[in-house]
């Protein structure tokens, strides 16, 4: 039966820090879930990793696998497994003794690990090469053995920490599939550390998000897509990422550069003296349509270039106002070189110098407090 | 809380990054430079004339040095740059800036680890495909991977001996805060010790320096090391390459004695009586006999003023080679310096000058007995085998002749015996080097060349029938036919003989008959076994009878 993980209250210090490298989490992953861990470099989320393999030590709160507090559970006894920690494959043993030894050595008898190799070797479609040697096996044959070696421990949890760093892009798109499609056939509840928020979206049945120690968000990736809760997992989540504004509220609209957009009531209602007249409206890419001058509810983008990727065609602009472009104001918070994305028809793409209109569908909107830069509606 | 910063060398210590050219790399960490980078604490120009548009499997064979390699997941090659050898490695840029950030830490440290050379990014193809980024280190003179140890004549006691030498690494790098994260035999070269090894760092992708390990992370690294190095005991086993008495289990387990016993003696509190502060001095030379300088001790009275408790703060290993530097120059292994400090005073005495400064009687050492010793190394071993290493071989080996003669045997009498009769054994047979290769490479996954997939985890199992064939014979391609051909291109191997299903059986449950004769093999045929590989099995490893043993406790034959 697969198992649960809980993280109650729990905080990492690093002696020597005053600040938490993990402050206060908590989280579940359910029992056979694939739970991807997400952030960039630094956030805590190889430490929360290794907090559940025993690598380090937990300051404050509880870790438990199945009820049972693991806290200060030796490594070793924790029944988890740290897969692809560069294990190597040895020239002069069968793809079965490969797999198995580890199983050898902790005394399993040998009817045992033959059955759970054979139940790998099927999972892994490596049956027929069981009795092979590392050098008749493909690369990515390989790679699966040693998936295999960490399958037939049967692990109460599986650990991955970047597991696909080693590989380079190519490999790393098919892994990635492999690695989800396994999962999901043995149902082990797996905790899997990424800073690549694709990894996330593509892997995991749920996403949690962390920054500078601090949870902020979890839930399914079309969730943390659709309905980020706060400015980071808006702008982190998705690619091209969201674009993100802070625009003047006048009369319940926000001003887009010389345009004024309307912003649903009950969102405006909850801004304070402390975002200073200001809110911060994100609108991904895909959730633009480019309109003619008669449209009310749309603004003007000067594009500064474009792409036609075949499938879509991506605009780069920059808001007009005052009849000027407005970049370079700290007001912009996406990352796409400081300018504003829009997904549009390949066949339809504008030149750069052009100035469109663009209208936000309403319904797709986010919107969030500069003060707290939490989600509004 | 102890607050425990990072090492004060490290934090300091200007370093180039790899990563200061960091040209607006994405979120993703994939974005690669656009044109050839070389990030290098050292600047050679050729290294600029490389091929770096070609993937390194396919380096042409001239730029290529062979020398045995260990097992790795990525392509390693030995590569001749003007005067150095140089191990390249193709891996993830991420990857690469990592671990030679690592290693240069590591050196920094004075820790036993290869030396970072370079990181090479921003290579592409001819069509302008993204290739790897490399990793360059620096080749470990002398060096060797456990497997070409095991593939040689070797001594019976040669996995417990590496053991040791892998848990005195492991001690140091735990005392510095390295989390290592893959220990293993595999990722260790070794180097001779006089009659022990020394293990030096070549792996450091997943290592990690703290300001102080948890017990977690230790235990975690020797949990690791156990099953790893019985992993790779088994896998020599399978290829007959292990001596049929050594139990992995055991030798696996020693490791994990052995750290335990090294991590106590350094890092322990004793507790002494007031009046018992002697054994402080005791501690110390204890310290001093495990190879390590003790810098900082911390001595304290419990509060009822009863006992005394000390607790060593500080302590740099390489005592006695610190010793040997300082009187003669020569930079040589713990052990190694330790033989020949004893010889230096062996010297001294039978020159009458124990009232001289060790100093000047080093001088006259080195000039009259070291130097015309090693001098004589025919110039064919000089990569071979280390001075201090021959120095030490040629003196126990004078102690031989010397027992068996019933009288002195003069130094340069010794040194011409040794290198007439055992020296040859420092050299490897090219044969054994192509198995050793062989075998390193048939474990890399992520050679663009051999990832092809028969089959795919998702995809229907029958989808690969046709592949059968072609499979079956690089499979009868057995590991021990490495007279065919180095790389197993699969068609390229038909002449090979032996069914599949023939071989398969033999292959697996080999281990066994093939270690005949590997008992009281006497005599010097270990040599040729490359020759007859006929019988289809690994060349079978023979144990000279009359090897040196180091200690002089005379338990051989």
């Amino acid at each position: 039966m697969a198992s649960k993980v809980v993280f109650d209250h729990v905080t990492r210090i690093y002696p020597g820090n005053d600040k938490p490298s993990v402050d206060d989490l908590n989280l579940s992953i359910e029992p056979g879930e694939f739970l991807v861990l997400v952030g960039p470099s630094g956030c805590g989320k190889s430490t929360t990793l290794r907090m559940l393999a025993g690598l380090e030590e937990v300051n404050k709160g509880h870790i438990y696998i199945d009820d049972k507090d693991v806290t200060n559970v030796q490594a070793k006894d924790r029944d988890i497994a740290m897969v692809f920690q560069n294990y190597a494959l040895y020239p002069h043993m069968t793809v079965r003794d490969n797999m198995g030894f580890a199983l050898k050595i902790a005394g399993t008898p040998k009817e045992t690990i033959n059955q759970r190799v054979e139940e790998a070797a099927k999972i892994l479609d490596l049956t027929e090469y069981l009795d092979r040697k590392p050098k008749a096996l493909s690369g990515g044959q390989r790679q699966r053995v040693a998936m295999g070696r960490a399958i037939v421990r049967k692990p109460k949890v599986f650990l991955m920490d970047e597991p696909l760093s080693n590989l380079d892009a190519k490999l790393r798109v098919q892994t990635r599939t492999q690695i989800a499609a396994l999962q999901r056939k043995l149902q082990v509840t797996t905790l899997y550390v990424t800073h690549d928020q694709t990894e996330a979206l593509t892997m995991g049945d749920r996403i949690a998000i962390i920054k500078l120690g601090v949870l902020q968000q979890v839930g399914a990736p079309t969730e943390l897509y659709d309905r980020p809760a706060n400015v980071f997992v808006a702008g982190f989540i998705g690619s091209p990422s969201m674009n993100l504004n802070k625009h003047k509220v006048v009369n319940g609209m926000a001003m887009v550069g010389d345009d004024a957009i309307s912003l649903p009531p009950q969102a405006v209602a909850q801004l304070t003296p402390e975002d200073n007249g200001e809110i911060v409206l994100g609108f991904r890419p895909e959730d633009t349509r480019l309109v003619g001058p008669e449209e009310p509810e749309a603004f003007q983008l000067l594009v500064r270039n474009v792409e036609d990727l075949g499938s879509d065609g991506y605009i780069y602009g920059d808001i007009v106002m005052n009849g000027m472009v407005s970049r370079g104001e700290d007001s912009i918070m996406s990352d796409q070189n400081k300018m504003t994305t829009i997904r549009v028809n390949p066949r339809q793409l504008p030149m750069p110098g052009d100035v469109v209109r663009v209208a936000i569908d309403p319904s797709k909107m986010h919107l969030f407090a500069p003060s707290t830069e939490l989600r509004l509606n | 809380m102890e607050n425990t910063p990072l090492d004060p060398r490290i934090t300091t210590a200007t370093s180039a990054s790899a990563n200061d050219e960091d040209d607006s790399t994405g979120s993703d960490g994939t974005g690669e430079p656009k044109a050839l980078t070389i990030t290098s604490a050292s600047s050679d120009p050729k290294m600029f004339t490389l091929p770096w548009s070609e993937p390194l499997a396919q380096w042409p064979e001239d730029l290529l040095v062979n020398l045995p390699r260990g097992i790795s997941r990525h392509v390693v090659r030995f590569v001749r740059v003007g005067e150095h050898i140089y191990a390249m490695k193709e891996i993830t840029r991420s990857v690469a800036e990592r671990e030679y950030e690592t290693l240069r830490q590591l050196e920094k440290l004075d820790i036993p680890a290869v030396k970072p050379i370079a990181v090479v990014t921003g290579r592409h193809d001819a069509q302008g495909e993204e290739l790897e980024a490399m990793l360059v280190t620096e080749h470990l003179k002398f060096s060797l991977p456990y497997r070409a140890l095991f593939a040689r004549n070797l001594r019976d006691d040669t996995a417990q001996r590496l053991i040791d030498a892998l848990a005195v690494l492991m001690v140091r790098l735990h005392l510095i805060g390295f989390y290592w994260g893959d220990v293993s035999l595999s990722n260790v070269l070794f180097l001779r010790d006089a009659d022990e090894f020394s293990a030096f760092l070549v792996d450091a992708e997943t290592g990690e320096l703290y300001p102080k390990l948890t017990d977690g992370q230790r235990e975690y690294d020797i949990d690791l090391a156990r099953t790893n190095i019985i992993g790779e005991l088994m896998d020599l086993n399978s290829g007959n390459l292990l001596p049929t008495d050594v139990d992995e289990i055991e030798v696996g387990d020693r490791l994990v004695d052995r750290y335990h016993k090294l991590w106590e003696a350094l890092t322990g509190v004793s507790t002494f009586k007031p009046n018992e502060i002697w054994r402080i001095e005791n501690r110390v030379n204890k310290l001093n006999e495990l190879g390590f300088d003790v810098d900082e001790l911390e001595v304290k009275t419990t509060p009822d003023g009863n006992s005394v408790t000390v607790r060593p703060r500080v302590v740099d290993a390489g005592y006695s080679s610190r010793k040997l530097m300082r009187l003669t120059g020569l930079d040589v292994q713990e052990n190694q310096a330790r033989r020949l400090l004893n010889d230096l005073e062996a010297y001294r005495m039978s020159t009458w000058r124990q009232d001289e400064d060790l100093e000047i009687v080093a001088t006259d050492w080195m000039r009259e007995v070291f130097e015309p010793t090693v001098r004589m190394i025919p110039p064919e071993y000089r990569s071979q085998i280390e001075p201090a290493q021959f120095f030490h071989e040629v003196l126990t080996h004078r102690w031989y002749l010397g027992e068996k003669m019933g009288r002195d045997v003069p130094m340069d009498v010794a040194t011409q015996s040794y290198i007439d009769e055992y020296l040859k054994d420092y050299r490897i047979d090219t044969q054994v080097m192509r198995a050793i290769n062989m075998d390193a490479d048939s474990g890399v996954i992520d050679d663009e060349k051999t990832y092809g997939d028969n089959s795919d985890i998702v995809g229907d199992a029958g989808a690969d029938g046709d592949e059968d064939d072609q499979d079956a014979s690089v499979w009868s391609q057995d590991l021990s036919d490495f007279k065919q051909k180095p790389q197993g291109d699969g068609a390229a191997a038909g002449g090979a003989g032996g069914g599949n299903g023939a071989d398969n059986g033999n292959g697996a449950s080999g281990g066994n008959n093939a270690a005949n004769g590997s008992d009281g093999g006497t005599g010097d045929g270990a040599g040729d076994q490359g020759a007859d590989g006929a019988d289809g099995e690994h060349q079978p490893r023979v144990v000279r009878s009359d090897e040196h043993v180091p200690d002089f406790s005379g338990d051989e034959s």
